[in-house]
């Protein structure tokens, strides 16, 4: 047990540098969110908090998923939890709303504090059609959970997965809410073009999310109902284009109400 | 992007924080940026942005509302009721009561005897054929 736990800690200590180092923002990456969600040009102070808004999530990120392998490892070889298909994108999810929930819960202790005038909400930030899309995804998802109905020893019970569905639907619209909620950061051009971007991207993953669910239930029965097999494959594709429409500046290009987008507008 | 308003609160400037909400709000609404019927943030969203405790922008909403400037509706949230018509006299006789009480208070007298002396004030002017001044201290 000891030397097993050795050797997962010392695995996780190298992925997480790997991870660290691919995820790390360059300089330019700050300027380069910006223009995707709408500022037409940055300038170095903008581009700088961006960055920092970056890196936050991104060692969240590395701190999940190097938490989520060793979890794995351990519950595997020692069968802590019954076993379940809990994707990754899962980890992706828990950080950016240990993200936010940080942003939210940081003092503002600026001598002079700026606040703008204007009301913020859900709506602001998420167009309805995206909430339809994401909410479709995952009514699918657990009515696909329900329907396959795979209740074997060892795995995570059926009730146990629709859980795991609805929480990360509850996940998503959290996000959504600390994003409208958090106290401002930087300028008004650059506090939203983060808002926006942190509550799409989350929508995005939530939907691939439900969708994997969804498409992981429908392979468990793939060898004796062909059909489910293609299902689940339209549905992982079907996730996989949504993520990239929602968490994209054609998202922003489409959803943001009343503003023209500052890159190629 | 369209030009947001905003306000900005400087919590050491020796101005309660409260009060400077109060006034830039109204000054936001005196200079039509804030037209009638916007809508204003939540208390709690303000309060989260500048950093202060929701009581603290719920007193300057409340003074608004007393003063008849803001409204608030379990639906709409708090709007803006009605435009706030600049009157650099009235600011410069409400700082002139201020000073005024302050002197008072200091010099030991209640509330009573500082109405009743304004009061004497006005008779002797009138009695003088003067104009009661609006802006003069007292």
């Amino acid at each position: 047990m000891a030397n097993h736990i050795v050797v997962l800690g010392g695995m996780a200590v190298v992925s997480a540098g790997i991870l660290l180092l691919l995820l790390w923002p360059r300089v330019r990456s700050g300027p380069r969110l910006l223009r995707n969600w709408g500022v037409a040009e940055p300038t170095s102070e903008q581009g700088r908090i961006a960055r920092l808004y970056l890196l936050h999530r991104r060692v969240l990120y590395a701190v999940l998923i190097i938490a989520a392998g060793l979890l794995g490892g351990l519950s595997e070889r020692e069968q802590m939890f019954p076993r379940t298909y809990f994707p990754y994108i899962g980890w992706l999810l828990a950080a950016l709303l240990l993200g936010e929930l940080i942003a939210m819960l940081r003092p503002v202790r600026s001598q002079v504090r700026v606040a703008t005038l204007e009301r913020r909400t859900i709506r602001d930030v998420l167009p309805v059609w995206m909430i339809a899309v994401h909410l479709v995804t995952v009514v699918a998802a657990v009515a696909g959970i329900l329907w396959v109905d795979v209740d074997e020893p060892g795995l995570m019970p059926v009730w146990g997965q629709v859980l795991v569905v609805i929480v990360s639907a509850a996940a998503v619209y959290a996000v959504a809410w600390l994003t409208v909620a958090r106290p401002a950061v930087g300028d008004p051009e650059v506090d939203r073009a983060l808002r926006l971007r942190s509550a799409r991207v989350t929508i995005g993953l939530g939907t691939m999310f439900a969708a994997t669910m969804l498409a992981s239930e429908l392979y468990l029965i793939a060898t004796w109902h062909e059909t489910a097999a293609t299902v689940g494959l339209i549905a992982q594709l079907f996730g996989l284009v949504m993520w990239g429409v929602m968490a994209s500046a054609f998202a922003f290009w489409s959803g943001f109400r009343g503003q023209v987008p500052a890159r190629n507008g | 992007m369209a030009d947001l308003v905003q306000i900005a609160v400087e919590p050491d400037s020796g101005v309660a924080p409260w009060r400077q909400v109060r006034d830039q709000i109204a000054a936001r609404i005196g200079s039509g940026e804030l037209p009638v019927g916007s809508k204003l943030p939540t208390i709690r969203q303000l309060a989260r942005d500048l950093g202060l405790a929701a009581g603290t922008v719920a007193r300057a909403y409340r003074e608004l509302e007393t003063a008849g400037v803001l409204q608030t509706a379990r639906r709409q949230g708090t709007v803006v009721a009605q435009r706030v018509v600049p009157d650099e006299a009235a600011e410069q006789l409400r700082m002139a009561a201020a000073s005024y009480v302050t002197s008072a208070q200091a010099l030991g007298f209640g509330a009573e005897a500082v109405i009743a002396a304004v009061r004497d004030q006005y008779a002797d002017q009138s009695t003088q054929g003067m104009p009661p001044p609006v802006t003069a201290p007292p």
